[in-house]
């Protein structure tokens, strides 16, 4: 694995991540509830 | 009632200037990371991952430490909101320890040839996971909101014992981890300049994300007791 292929994998899984905490945490799909 | 809304005001606030500064931060520390800071002298551009890797880490390991601080206010008051702050951040922490070590892993595979190795840093971060995760699983134990509540709690403020076993298993045992740079005990962190700028603009940005999702959710809960109990997300009911 070349050290741009480890950084841009590594880059991936971090939006991944915080894409799955926001989606369990803030704003459930068919939850109407809105932080607002 | 009044003193109630200004905090909530303030909190909100709070809120909204933790999520512009993590975007913020992400975008320089993106920036400074990935075109500015130099490759490192040995493991040349897949050390850039120092700039996900550590600020994951960090931000675990406050995650679990707002957990021992919401256990202990639930033990000591008994309010359930206690109870709701800690599993809000139990689970940031454990995403954080997760992609801590998925991320430690794409590393380890890029440098040392291997996705894992039997190394005490990344057993211990593998029984900091399995640890908060028994702590999720521990507060829907019982049917009783109260029971799972102050079970958790000891739960909670136990596992953080884990947090400074995983920081200072590369200083007790013999570890194939790196030691600390940024927090070593020299005052004089052993890292280029322009690298230490990209690390603490990335964990500021981590940090405050992890704010901004902490209150969001906070947020969220309140919303849903104000509007009736059939609306609390499932799994948050304390």
């Amino acid at each position: 694995m070349t050290g741009w292929v480890a950084v841009v994998t590594g880059l991936v899984l971090t939006a991944v991540t915080f894409a799955a905490l926001y989606f369990r945490l803030v704003r459930q799909p068919g939850k109407r509830i809105d932080p607002r | 009632m009044r003193v109630e809304a200004a905090a909530r005001g303030r909190l909100t606030a709070v809120r909204r200037n933790s999520g512009w500064c993590a975007v913020g931060a992400a975008a320089a520390g993106s920036l400074v990371g990935l075109t500015v800071a130099p490759p490192e002298s040995m493991q040349g551009d897949a050390a850039r991952l120092l700039y996900v890797h550590v600020p994951s880490a960090w931000t675990a390991y406050l995650a679990f430490a707002v957990v021992l601080v919401a256990s202990v206010g639930h033990l000591r008051t008994g309010k359930l909101k206690w109870h709701r702050y800690a599993g809000v951040a139990a689970e940031i922490g454990v995403a954080m320890t997760a992609l801590t070590i998925a991320l430690g892993s794409v590393w380890g595979r890029a440098v040392w040839g291997v996705w894992w190795a039997w190394d005490p840093r990344l057993v211990a971060t593998a029984l900091l996971l399995v640890v908060y995760v028994a702590y999720l699983a521990v507060r829907h134990l019982d049917d009783d909101p109260r029971r799972n509540a102050h079970r958790a709690a000891w739960v909670g403020i136990a596992g953080f014992v884990m947090v400074p076993v995983v920081h200072f298993s590369v200083v007790w045992w013999r570890s194939l981890h790196q030691p600390a740079t940024m927090l070593s005990p020299r005052l004089d962190p052993p890292i280029d300049p322009v690298m230490a700028v990209a690390l603490v603009l990335c964990t500021v940005a981590f940090t405050a994300a992890a704010v901004w999702l902490f209150l969001s959710r906070v947020s969220v809960l309140r919303h849903a007791d104000v509007r009736g109990p059939e609306r609390v997300p499932v799994g948050d009911r304390a």
